[in-house]
């Protein structure tokens, strides 16, 4: 990861600081803390179509056994000694087994959603968001189905995942990879990509596989679902023009800036309770009334990832991407218009992610329909099945074959 | 979050505080200086700091203060003589002299002492200002 403009940009929007806390420890200031937990709400939301998820945070300091009954000696945690406590603690480093632990106790059929990070050892370079000591947001959820249920459960699980990295406007394709894990009975990698096309995963989805259930000391099937804040590094990456980070308007902070002047307040006010009513986040900013000061101010407020700006003084709304100022007709209602324009925004970042996959997966033709009888020899090599599966004539013989994503790599994150 | 980390939040937010990451663990040597009062040495033999009740704290670096990051607060996990605990406050403000950091401090500690269990802080001189650390254990139950 060599191009770190994503992270100047979420640095510039004050979503992190400029420099991490440390190696591979970024730190999340409040309006980053604020989309994150936007992101969270929008998965939430998607899971209570199917469930009612409980959301919790473990404690950070684990009991060293029952975690390395689950995963043994792994060299990627780190455990210590804690002054005052009695023994030995691992510094969580996952959440899937106090999960199933509470879940197997509970004997109840409501999932877990795990929030929090995990702290996990880094060799060689890290990158914010992609590769990080402390992962933060960490999202991991767990289910207990019956093994007959687990198919559709799973179904369900990456129906959610995918609409809400759809809500953050990147495109995705989830496949079955090709080569069997030790850690899923079933495994889904939900994969969108970087703005070069290269294929990136944003989530992970297994059905685990009989070795660690039994670990686990479980009677019936685990789901475990999982990504991290690496969906709003992705997001940073895609969408951003002239003036900073573009967030799409279901993660950004302030979705609708109101600049103002000191004495047309009352109207931004008035504004900004109708907007409340409508649940659009808008933020009021009073500067001095000059248009260089209200430049400034509009500025500020795109810089800082709100999708739209509007002026009392001028009575224009500023759109991204393209920046572009439109009139507000006089007998608009300032909530319906700022919904509209939201949408439209949010399809303008979508269209713009959507030509970069399609520029690096379907026309580089590492997303193509290939036959059972070609697929051993098909060169890149199949790296997945597409789920659900799509059916279609293979690239090679025209045969009746599935949709399968093809990489140069054997493995690719 | 629930309603007592709620109402600290409003109360840092309405001083002009701004929220950053609740970071668990620092390990020692770090650039930035960034640490907690509470050090362990791990298996592996790296020093680290865990997120602790207590003043000996470090969340604002130099650069950031200049970029005018002059009240921040973290709100999250941490250890406490008791234990661990989901809502440890921990603060740091730069003022422009002892009276303005003092009076912060004393206002601070007025305006948590009903959400929290235990509220200590103290005021020192750190790059040519004074620097108010305030750490308060807020009375949650862990789960959330």
């Amino acid at each position: 990861m060599t191009d770190r403009s994503y992270v100047h940009a979420l640095a510039a929007a004050r979503m992190i600081t400029a420099t991490p806390a440390a190696r591979g420890i970024p730190v999340w200031r409040e309006r980053g803390l604020v989309t994150a937990d936007l992101l969270l709400k929008l998965f939430i939301a998607r899971v209570q179509q199917f469930s009612r998820p409980l959301v919790i945070e473990h404690p950070f300091l684990l009991s060293v056994q029952p975690y390395q009954r689950v995963f043994g000696n792994y060299a990627n945690s780190y455990t210590a000694k804690v002054p005052g406590l009695d023994r030995k603690w691992v510094l969580r480093p996952d959440n899937l087994h106090i999960n199933a632990a509470q879940l197997a106790g509970s004997k109840g059929t409501c999932p877990i959603i795990a929030t929090g990070g995990l702290l996990r050892t880094l060799r060689g370079g890290g990158a914010e968001m992609f590769r990080d000591r402390h992962i933060w947001p960490a999202i991991q959820a767990n289910h207990l189905v019956d093994r007959a249920d687990a198919t559709s459960a799973l179904s369900h699980w990456r129906q959610a995942v995918e609409e809400t990295i759809t809500s953050a406007g990147l495109p995705t394709v989830t496949v079955e990879p090709a080569v069997e894990s030790s850690y899923g009975r079933r495994c889904l990698l939900v994969v969108s990509c970087l703005p070069s096309g290269r294929p990136t995963v944003l989530a992970t989805l297994y059905v685990l596989s009989d070795m660690y259930r039994r670990r686990l000391r479980l009677a019936a099937d685990l789901i475990d679902v999982g990504f991290t804040g690496k969906i709003v590094a992705v997001a940073a990456m895609h969408h951003r023009d002239s003036r900073g980070l573009a967030l799409p308007s279901a993660l950004a902070p302030i979705q609708l800036g109101i600049v103002t002047t000191s004495h047309r307040q009352h109207i931004a006010e008035a504004w900004a309770e109708r907007l409340k009513t409508s649940r659009i986040r808008g933020q009021i900013l009073t500067v001095h009334d000059s248009t260089s000061a209200r430049w400034r101010a509009e500025r500020r407020m795109h810089r800082e990832a709100t999708p739209l700006v509007v002026s009392t003084a001028t009575d224009v709304l500023v759109r991204r991407l393209p920046v572009n100022r439109v009139p507000i007709p006089p007998s608009s209602e300032l909530w319906q218009l700022a919904a509209k324009e939201l949408a439209a925004h949010d399809r303008r970042l979508a269209d713009l992610s959507v030509r970069c996959f399609e520029r690096g997966l379907r026309d580089t033709a590492l997303l193509r329909h290939i036959c059972a009888a070609c697929a051993p020899t098909a060169r890149p090599a199949v790296f997945g099945w597409a789920e659900p599966g799509d059916v279609g004539a293979c690239s090679s013989c025209g045969k009746t074959g599935r949709k399968a994503l093809l990489s140069e790599t054997e493995r690719f994150y | 979050m629930l309603r007592s980390a709620e109402a600290v939040k409003d109360t840092m937010c309405q001083r002009g505080f701004e929220r950053i990451l609740a970071i668990p663990a620092l390990p020692s040597t770090n650039n930035t200086g960034h640490g907690y009062e509470v050090r362990i040495i791990t298996d592996s033999g790296e020093s680290w700091s865990l997120r602790s009740v207590g003043v000996e704290f470090s969340l604002v670096t130099r650069a950031w203060l200049r970029s005018g990051m002059t009240r921040c607060y973290s709100l999250g996990w941490g250890l406490t003589s008791g234990g661990q605990t989901g809502c440890l406050l921990l603060a740091q403000a730069f003022e422009s002299d002892v009276l303005s950091a003092t009076h912060l401090g004393d206002d601070l500690r007025e305006a948590l002492r009903s959400l929290s269990r235990q509220v200590t802080w103290t005021v020192s001189e750190l790059w040519g200002r004074s620097c108010l650390r305030i750490a308060a254990e807020v009375r949650e139950p862990y789960d959330r």
